[in-house]
Formats: structure tokens, sequence, C-alpha cells
């Protein structure tokens, strides 16, 4: 595992000495705590712990990346979330640690620092309640009223990811015909949950919001960039899950052998190989293009964000079917992680708009600005 | 049905529609119409109703019980029963090992099996794939040594799918090592409860237990029950396998599938809050993938036509069928996860047992299509992967 880990650096997003050391780490934590059978284990039980690795990212400072050190965190950048977003990809981690990092950020944008060291500590857990829809972008359903000096929320928000883990959630709503934020406490009265299981093993919730009390954390500017950072964390989710894939599939091609040869001497499944490499290679580069934009703040990181949707879907999609197929029969058994590679990227298909959905955004969307022309 | 066909199949289609919406239980229609999980004896059930309509072994020639359908009433059957929510017939011993008994076998293994078959008292499974032979299925290994009067069986089976619910395995073993691959395979019954052999579950991409490997340990498998010759072993394979290509684009499903994926869009395109351009882009897939499927059904219907006529099943035409149903259904899986949207990353493996009767959740339903888009994943794959149907097309049309 440790020359896999070496394997590794040279195609993870880490850049900087400290991103490379941070990136080992989380490689060595995930390794010895979440072999893939271990977790597999874990999350076939009846009621499955999806927070076992949390205390230990916490004591190891990762759930503190997507932190500058001003905050108490390790980073703070986008590219440190994605270098771990990276490896939690490959791990195939359903603990909230992109959900938490947006909503840190979030309360960041908003002045309330003083919040972040219990996420950081791993005690507090926040998530992003947005998705209503199809499109992301489009303005919230779920309305916010002013009252007695606070607001009050309601509306729907549709599978929210990890929503049965979370003491509160950053909920966005329409307030003055504009995309705002709120947190709003798990216990807060008028809410309603609809749990469920996701694709991937991870647990998700619908939740409807009736007259439930809210505070205003930011406006609009602020849940757009905060779908940029999910959309960022995602892409380098994919990008991860693209590397174990191709890794694992090439790896069996290699050994497997049918009717006298291996798989790997067969020139059509070498030409299918080869396409996988192809879409690996663009997904890694376009997610670092995005990375930048975001990091520097460039004007068309938005445009970029949906184009690197685009991608990474539709690569996702095309990645996880081939290597399901090329594994043949063990391809669809539950035992290899493979087919797990596969429900993980279906899931992230389902969030934050559709491939379809962001090149309608891509024909539209002014080079330098987020908006829709 | 977009396409025509003769007077007589319609009317028999529609006979067979009346027959199923009368006759089929309630419970296990509601099951068939969400896409929830048959139980066993939620297809015995529905298979006793069918035997004692005579519409059981339809296929099979009517000296043994059928109803000497050809193969043109076969496949409207099997479309219209799935199409008005029935499970669909189980294979193995119906379409498998009763035309191969009453083809290969004597008098005393007629008497034996085919009874059981006919009244879904006597379960069957099929044991072919193993660890190490998948596509590559004449390097199989499983030993049988004669011994006596009896076989010694060991080796392991691998997707042996619903072995866990067999009485018996229809099987190929290696009889002689000695003999070319094909030559040295034979055609074995063997009893389940037989001392020896372990039943381990697979659990598939859609967390589901259809599938197992099974494990015979010195099992010990009277003669008497070696169908055909020692060594013929495999040409009760490739009997069987043209056997089975009428089912094999398998057209009832996916129809079924697509109307309640269109029934899922309905929702979609009466809500105000979607944008145009978003139930454009659905009417668009939804369209692109019906015509798709009509072209397979189109495909199937001349297909079955020609094998009736006494056409050669040798060729790429079941390949064909194969590759193309099998994409379709990939297909439609996905565009139902798109269509559902946010919630298209729903699926509990569980939901899938949920009682009849009950009003599902959003999630729930979404559920039932990623069960779809999972399972769908298996298709490509088993009986012959999509890659080995490729080369019998290939070979077909570029050797000599």
């Amino acid at each position: 595992m440790r020359h896999y880990a070496k394997e590794y650096r040279t195609m993870s997003q880490a850049r900087t000495e400290t991103q490379k050391m941070l990136a080992e780490m989380v490689i060595r934590l995930l390794t010895d705590l979440d072999g893939f059978e271990i977790r597999h284990r874990r999350l076939a039980e009846a009621t499955p712990n999806r927070l076992a690795l949390w205390p230990a990212l916490a004591a190891q400072g990762i759930i503190g990346a997507a932190f500058s050190e001003d905050a108490g965190g390790f980073g703070g950048k986008m590219r440190d979330l994605s270098v771990v977003m990276e490896i939690i990809g490959q791990f195939l981690v359903v603990e909230p640690v992109l959900a938490v990092a947006i909503c840190g950020r979030i309360l960041a944008s908003a002045g309330y620092g003083d919040q972040l060291p219990a996420l950081i500590a791993g005690e507090r857990i926040l998530v992003f309640a947005h998705t209503e829809s199809f499109d992301p972008f489009s303005l919230p359903v779920t309305m916010a009223q002013p009252i007695d000096g606070g607001h009050r929320l309601s509306g729907t928000k549709f599978a929210v990811r990890h929503a049965d883990l979370a003491h509160g959630f950053v909920v966005t709503a329409t307030l003055n015909g504009a995309a705002t934020c709120f947190l709003v406490e798990a216990g807060a009265p008028g809410l309603q949950y609809d749990h469920f299981r996701m694709i991937d093993a991870a647990s998700a919730a619908t939740i409807h919001f009736v007259d439930t009390p809210a505070k205003f954390l930011a406006d609009e500017q602020v849940v757009q960039e905060a779908l940029l950072w999910s959309m960022t964390g995602l892409a380098a989710e994919t990008s991860g899950i693209i590397n174990a894939v191709n890794r694992a599939t090439f790896e069996y091609l290699r050994t497997r052998k049918q009717f006298g040869a291996t798989l790997a001497s067969f020139q059509a499944l070498q030409h299918r190989a080869a396409d996988m490499f192809v879409g690996a290679e663009e997904v890694r580069i376009m997610t670092s293009r995005l990375i930048e934009a975001v990091d520097d703040g460039a004007p068309l990181r938005f445009k970029l964000a949906s184009a690197t949707k685009v991608l990474t879907d539709d690569v996702g999609r095309k990645i996880g079917h081939e290597s399901v197929q090329m594994h043949g029969g063990m391809g669809v058994s539950d035992e290899l992680n493979i087919s797990h590679y596969l429900r993980r990227l279906a899931a992230i298909r389902a969030e934050l708009g559709s491939a379809d959905i962001h090149r309608a955004r891509f024909a539209l969307i002014n080079e330098d600005s987020r908006d829709v022309a | 049905m977009l396409l025509e066909e003769s007077r007589e199949l319609a009317e028999f289609r529609s006979e067979v529609r009346d027959f199923v919406r009368k006759n089929l239980p309630e419970d296990i229609a509601f099951k068939g119409r969400f896409g929830l999980e048959f139980d066993k004896s939620d297809f015995v059930r529905w298979q006793k109703i069918l035997r004692a309509k005579g519409w059981f072994a339809g296929a099979w020639p009517k000296a043994y019980g059928g109803a000497d359908w050809d193969l043109e009433k076969q496949l409207v059957f099997t479309q219209e029963a799935v199409l008005n929510d029935a499970p669909p017939v189980i294979l193995y011993g119906v379409s498998m090992v009763g035309p191969v008994v009453f083809t290969f076998g004597t008098p005393q293994q007629q008497a034996r099996h085919l009874p059981g078959i006919l009244s879904s008292d006597i379960w069957w499974c099929q044991g072919y794939s193993e660890p190490n032979s998948g596509s590559d299925l004449a390097s199989l290994k499983t030993s049988a040594v004669r011994d006596g009067d009896s076989y010694i069986v060991n080796g392991t089976k691998m997707w042996t799918t619903e072995a866990h619910w067999a009485d018996w395995m229809h099987c190929l073993v290696r009889t002689d090592r000695e003999a070319k691959a094909q030559r040295g395979i034979s055609y074995l019954l063997i009893e389940m409860n037989t001392p020896g052999i372990e039943i381990r579950p697979i659990i598939t991409i859609d967390g589901q237990h259809h599938t197992n490997q099974v494990f015979f340990d010195d099992v010990r498998v009277p003669l008497e029950n070696l169908v055909g010759e020692e060594g013929g072993g495999w040409t009760i394979a490739k009997f069987l396998l043209s056997n089975e290509r009428v089912g094999i684009a398998d057209t009832g499903p996916k129809l079924k599938l697509l109307s309640n994926i269109k029934k899922l869009f309905d929702m979609v395109e009466g809500s105000p809050t979607v944008s145009e351009f978003t139930k454009l882009s659905f009417r668009q897939k939804l369209a692109d993938v019906e015509i798709q499927l009509t072209v397979l059904c189109a495909l199937e219907q001349e297909y079955v036509k020609m094998w009736a006529a006494g056409g050669s099943k040798e060729g790429p035409h079941a390949s064909v069928l194969k590759i193309r149903g099998t994409e379709i259904l990939q297909r439609l899986a996905e565009i139902a996860l798109e269509i559902a949207g946010p919630l298209g990353g729903a699926h509990d493996p569980s939901d899938l047992h949920l009682p009849a009767f009950i009003n599902f959740t959003e999630a729930q339903r979404s559920s039932m299509m990623g069960h779809q888009y999972l399972y769908s994943r298996c298709w490509s794959i088993l009986g012959g992967t999509n890659e080995i149907q490729r080369n019998i097309i290939a070979r077909s049309i570029l050797s000599g």
C-alpha cells in the first residue's frame, strides 16, 4: 500500500508540499481504518454507522482542510479540499466531509467564523439543504419570511445528503426575489423528514419546512459560490473514483485469463481501456483548471464549473459502466468495490444538476460573469 | 404496440391480456405493476394458474403436456403477460430442463422429471458458469468421476441464480479430462439436498440475493441422472442455447418499464417549476429510446418469424437481439434516473420487498428505478456477455 500512495501522488490534485503531505496522511488513515471490506461490512448492517470515520477525520485535522489556518483549519483553498475529496472518492467515504466543508465556508463568508472550531473538531455537523428540482441555480421555491426580527422558512428540500447525521442545516430560500441562505437547527419546529438510503449507501432525507425559524446567513453571491464549491468538490471526488476504477480495471485486464489468454491481449478491450485512460486525463486536468479558477475567483469559473459537471458526469458514467462490464460477473457483485464506484458515480450525477442542465447553462452563461445571459 | 401483427396473433394477444387481467392474483399484479420483487411462492402460484389453463408449457409438444405453440405465439404470450403485470415464467425448469429431458432423456427420466416441472412443484437451477469459466464456458472444471453406479462430483459453480430456491440443478460437468475441451463435458441432473453441496449467496450490484456460488465436495450423483451420452453435454448446451433465443430480446419487461417511466415523466411534465428546456430534453430522450425499442420489437418479430419458418438459428441474429435488448434496457433505466432528478440517487434494496398495496413515498418510487438501473448492468454480462455476442456476429460476417 505504501507504493500505492506514491503512485497516487502523481495523479493527485496536490501541488504544494503541504498538500502532498495531506494527501499521504489521508491515504494512510483511510487505508488503515477503511479498507473496502471493513467499509462494506459496516454499511451493509441494518443500521449502518455512517460516522465511523468521523472522529479520526477530525482528530487528524482532515475536516479542517477546507478552512484557513486563521480559522483553525489546515488550508482553506479549494485545492486543499479537492486533494481530500479525490481520496474520499477513492475510498468511497460516506461521511459528510464535503457538506461540512461547504457549510463551514458559508459560515465564514457570513462572518460566523467563531462557529468553525466546532465543525473542524467534528463536534458539529452542518449540511447544505439546497436541492429542490433539476437546476441548482434556479431561484429556490422555498420562501423566507421576515418575522419578529428573524425569519421563517417554508418549502421542501429534496435528497438532502447526510440529513439524519446533521445538527443543523444551511438552507437556501428566496427572500425579496433573490436566493439567500439561512441556518436552521435540526430540531427546530416545523421540520418534517422523510429519511431514505442513497444508491451509494449514504443517507439522505427530503425535508419539509413549515414556518421554521431560521437565522439569516448570507445573500445570493455566497449561495452561488457555495454551489461552485460543491461542484468542485464533486468533480475532485469523481476524478478520484475514476483513477481508482481505471487502475483496478487495467489490473484485472492484465491478470484475468479467458480462452487461454489475458483479457489485456484482446484488442477490442485494449481500445476500450485506452478510452478510459483518455477520459480520466480529461477529468483530471479539467478538474484542476476548475479548482484554480475557483481559488482565483476567475470570472469564467461558473462557465467552467458547468463544463466540468458535464465532463465528469459523462466520463464518470462511461467509465463506471465500462469497468463493471469488463470485470464481467465480478463487476456486478456487491463483494467487489467496482460496482460501488458505479453507484457513487450515479449518485453524483443526481446531485447539483445533470449534464443536460449544465450543457444548457454553459450555452447561455456569459464568460465573465455568473449570470445567465 | 406500434407494429402490426397477423390477425391470429393479435387475437391471441387479446386473449392473453384478458386472461391475465382476470386471473392474476391482485397482490402479484401489484408487485408486477410497481416492480417489487416476486417471491418464489408468487411464481409458483402464477405458474399453477397458467398450468390449469394449459398455458404453462405452451412451447412443449402436446404429447408431453404442452400446447404446441410456435415461436411467434410464445413471443406474444411472454410479452403480453409481463405487460399486464404477471411475473415472467421462470425458465430453468420449463424452458431448459423440460425440453432437454423430452428430447434427450430416457422414458424413465421423462416420467421422473416432467410432471414436477409442469406442476411447478419441483424447482430447478442451472449450473453452468464457474469462477474461472465465464465467457469461456468450455474450460469448465467441475469434475464428475465414475465410482460404481455413481458419479462423484467436485468443484464449484458460480452465478447460479435461484439455487437457494431449487430442488434440482441441471449442470455441465467434466467427465473426461483427456478429451478436447467440449467433448469432455456431460450434462448431469443433481438433487440439491445431496450431501456435500453447499450454497453461498452472492449479493449483486442491486443489493439483492438472486444468485449463488455452489460448492460440490464429493457429491454422489447416480449414473441414471446423466442425460444423453457421456461427453454429449456440449451438444445439449448448444441445443439449450438455440432454445433460449425466442426470449432473448425480452421486450415485454422493456415495454413495461418504458410505460412506467412515461408515468414518472407525466409528473414532471405537469410541474410548473420545471423549465420547458428540461421537459423538452426528456421528451426527446424518451422518444429516442422508444424508437430504439420499436426497432428492437420489429427485429424480434422478424427473426422469430424466420426461426418459426425453420430458418437457421446459428447466425448472428440472436446476438443482435441480445446486444440491442440489453443496451436499450440500460438506456431506459438511465433516463428514468434522470427524470427522477435529485431523487435519482435514492436506492434502498429493501424497498423491493415492501408489502403489496402500500402507498410509496417518492423516494421509494425512485428506489425501484434505482434497482432497474443497477440490475440492468447485469444483463449485458449474464448469458453470454455482449463482447461474446459481438464476437459471434463478427465471426459470422467476416470469416471465410
